[in-house]
């Protein structure tokens, strides 16, 4: 049979400057070393980018990383990651996606794809059973990510294949453009898509036929079944099933959490509107889908026509969709959500930045620091969604003063715009800050500040903050000794907390395995990945021994940036966050201070033996990492 | 005897893939979604998924196509099975099959199907979302 061993891992290089191909393998050192996914993805990207490369240069690379359990049984290892140099704030930047693209990838032959160098005129990157082509994409350069997706399909004449595009907000290097795999997954944040775009880059399309041998398979097999029954039973995990991620909107807005109109308020009217449960009454959900070897099944694909916005036929929305397209930019009008969420997943936007950038510039325009001139006759008024679908339009393609200077983020464009319009561009070391509000979730304030690619949760998702369920009481007892510090709005043992979290995280991100069943429901944590992981590949693992692999991961990732000159002072949190508080609500009054912020970085940096002063690695925790070549 | 076959509910499946996983590891020590017994597919964007599976029927065309008698009812849990000591690799079984349930493994060169896994078939055990059942046919 066509099969190949888990454990010997395949890096495929493409330069596409010289328009080489060629491959390596993963040593077993550097496997046993960072197993997998994100881990071998930092290593690749701090060998193979140096300290001083422009983001936008051929000389960046795009790496995309199977999870080491992508293509395999164990629940919800669909997830892969792409790494790169970040155009939006120099720094580093991994994505996350989930999906079946790292299941075929592997199928294919393949576990990392390190893209180089730039193409003169468009390309797609064409990888099967082996083998890999570069082909001309001039046809396709222009459409969006859903007619790239059917062009390629039709192309290569197979429905099956996986496939990784970027629409026109990655070719015109917008700095919020995102990669779209295969419809329902994205790899957001950073600008990542621009990347892609500037090597002319517009698609990787993948299948393969070659099965993966595991060490003991059988018994990996059984293990998987049973965590599959535990998640089965799971109530976060059946909720998420039900009405995907969005379904959190109504909690968030009962607690006063639910950041509206550039998260000065807490709450929105009619909220429920925002929500997964109205996207069923409605009966505009069409199907629930899963990623690969899912026991969840969040994803949602909709179906809705109104007459104000028009048809939509597309996926999501998810959580963060609703929040920035919808409560941020003051509306709670669900088709007029579905409409902006359907743009940018043609367009190739990143909806977080999208949904706060139109928000600053709602708050810039109601402050009056632009006007109908600058908006070329549209009326930015939160809450107008008419005008929203239309900045969305011109954002994804560069069009008009506006669109254009929106395109390249709230960071850059309060910079022109200037005044006081820097106070409410709600970023952090250039990129805009997820929806969370960290004036009150004090784990996530920390976990924000610190992100090495800006301040969003993708890099330690603590839900168990808030306490909402026993299990989740029961994560923060286990790592602090005390169950009543499951609250929000505290700030002790943050520290605590937050690297076992971003230990945890690092893993999930290694071994492919979705933060969803490891941090929102709690069934697959570190002790079952070591067993899967074990059984996989026979080496031994245990929870130890996989925080200090997550450890190894999160150091090396900061000291890319530290190479890049980056200090303590960038762990930083957005203007808002840590002056102005919401002014009603259940939530009114809080912020995260500056000395609040700086107490718990403390802590952080003493738990985890980095300088307080500069923030940077001390030469003893890369010792004990064995980090001491990436010593600067 | 009693002829038994997986049912599939495309309302409840959510394209995870589990099925083929378990089958090919079970079948072939492997994740090899290629040598899986049951296909998930999504012929287009627009269209719902289908299963392409054996629906164990009587009377088997692919029995009655192959010229080796390698395809059998198994009286025991009532499947029809192929014996791969006889098949020769000839895939008249597989122009025969009007559902596309019968592939040809072309490095071994013999065909396979969905044997129900001796009566207690793994796929259907695999599927917490309830898309697959397993009763008489």
């Amino acid at each position: 049979m066509n099969a190949r061993s888990l454990s010997q891992q395949i890096i495929l290089n493409v330069d596409l400057s010289a328009g080489k191909i060629w491959e390596e393998p993963v040593s077993a050192e550097d496997a046993a070393t960072y197993i997998g996914g994100r881990g071998i993805n930092a290593k690749l990207l701090y060998d193979r980018v140096p300290k001083g490369v422009a983001p936008l240069d051929p000389a960046n690379c795009l790496i995309i990383g199977t999870g080491a359990l992508n293509g395999t049984s164990a629940p919800c290892s669909g997830r892969i990651t792409v790494s790169t140099k970040s155009p939006v704030t120099g720094l580093y930047l991994k994505s996350s996606s989930g999906g079946h693209f790292g299941a075929e990838m592997k199928y294919a032959g393949f576990d990392y794809l390190v893209i180089t160098g730039a193409s003169e005129k468009p390309v797609y990157l064409w990888i099967h059973d082996g083998k890999a082509e570069i082909r001309p994409a001039e046809h396709v350069w222009g459409s969006g990510t859903r007619r790239t997706d059917a062009w390629l399909k039709e192309e290569l004449e197979d429905q099956q294949i996986q496939t990784a595009v970027i629409g026109p907000a990655g070719e015109h290097r917008v700095l919020c453009a995102n990669i779209n795999f295969s419809l329902y997954n994205f790899a957001s944040r950073g600008g990542i898509g621009a990347v892609m775009g500037s090597k002319g880059l517009k698609a990787v399309a993948v299948r393969g036929r070659t099965g993966l041998m595991l060490e003991h398979g059988a018994r990996f097999l059984d293990l998987s079944q049973r965590i599959r029954q535990e998640i089965g039973q799971d109530g976060t995990a059946g909720f998420l099933h039900m009405y995907g991620t969005s379904g959190f909107v109504p909690g968030m807005d009962a607690m006063g959490m639910l950041p509206t109109e550039n998260f000065r308020k807490g709450r929105i009217d009619k909220a429920e509107r925002l929500g997964g449960q109205y996207v069923d009454e409605m009966g505009y959900l069409n199907g629930r889908k899963s990623c690969h070897a899912c026991q969840i099944g969040c994803h949602r694909h909709v179906r809705c026509t109104s007459e104000k916005y028009g048809s939509v036929d597309d996926v999501g929305p998810e959580l963060e969709a609703v929040m920035s397209l919808g409560a941020q930019c003051g509306t709670s009008e669900m088709e007029a959500v579905l409409k902006a969420n359907q743009l940018c997943n043609d367009l190739g936007l990143d909806v977080i930045s999208v949904g706060h950038i139109i928000a600053w510039a709602m708050e810039t325009y109601e402050k009056g620091l632009i006007d109908a001139k600058h908006t070329e006759g549209i009326d930015l008024e939160f809450g107008n969604c008419q005008s929203e679908l239309e900045l969305i339009q011109r954002i994804g393609t560069r069009s008009g003063w506006l669109g254009n200077l929106l395109a390249d983020g709230v960071e850059r464009a309060a910079k022109t715009v200037g005044g006081d319009s820097w106070k409410w561009a709600i970023q952090s070391k250039g990129l805009e800050q997820s929806a969370c509000d960290t004036r009150v979730a004090k784990g996530y304030a920390l976990a924000f500040a610190l992100n090495p690619r800006g301040p969003d949760h993708l890099t330690t998702q603590i839900m168990a903050e808030f306490g909402m369920t026993d299990e989740a009481k029961a994560v923060i007892k286990n790592i602090t000794g005390d169950e009543r510090l499951a609250v929000p709005n505290c700030t002790d043992k943050r520290a605590e907390i937050v690297t076992w979290h971003e230990n945890l995280y690092a893993m999930n991100d290694c071994l492919g395995v979705c933060t969803f069943v490891s941090s929102a429901s709690f069934v697959m944590g570190f002790d079952y990945m070591a067993q899967l992981y074990e059984l996989a590949t026979g080496s031994t693992s245990n929870e130890e021994s996989l925080a200090n692999i997550g450890r190894r991961v999160i150091t090396l990732e900061r000291m890319f940036n530290v190479r890049e000159g980056y200090t303590r002072e960038k762990d930083s949190l957005p203007y808002r966050m840590m002056n102005e508080p919401i002014l009603e609500g259940p939530m009114a009054g809080h912020v995260t201070s500056h000395s609040e912020l700086q107490q718990m970085l403390n802590e952080y940096f003493e738990l985890n033996a980095w300088d307080k002063e500069t923030g940077i690695p001390s030469m003893k925790s890369l010792e004990n990492l064995n980090l001491i070549h990436v010593c600067v | 005897m009693e002829l038994h076959r997986l049912y599939f509910d495309p309302e409840n499946c959510t394209g995870c893939k589990v099925c083929e996983l378990t089958c090919s590891m079970t079948k072939e020590n492997a994740f090899a979604p290629i040598l899986s017994r049951i296909k998930i597919v999504l012929p287009d964007e627009k269209a719902e998924i289908v299963a392409h599976v054996c629906h164990q029927c009587n009377p088997a065309e692919c029995m009655e196509a192959c010229p080796e008698e390698a395809i059998q009812f198994h009286t025991g849990f009532g499947a029809v099975v192929i014996d791969p000591e006889k098949c020769s690799g000839c895939g008249e079984c597989i122009d025969a099959c009007p559902y596309d349930a019968i592939e040809m493994n072309e490095e071994a060169d013999t065909a396979f199907k969905c044997d129900l896994c001796g009566g207690n078939p793994r796929c259907v055990e695999g599927c917490i979302y309830g898309a697959l059942t397993f009763g008489a046919a």
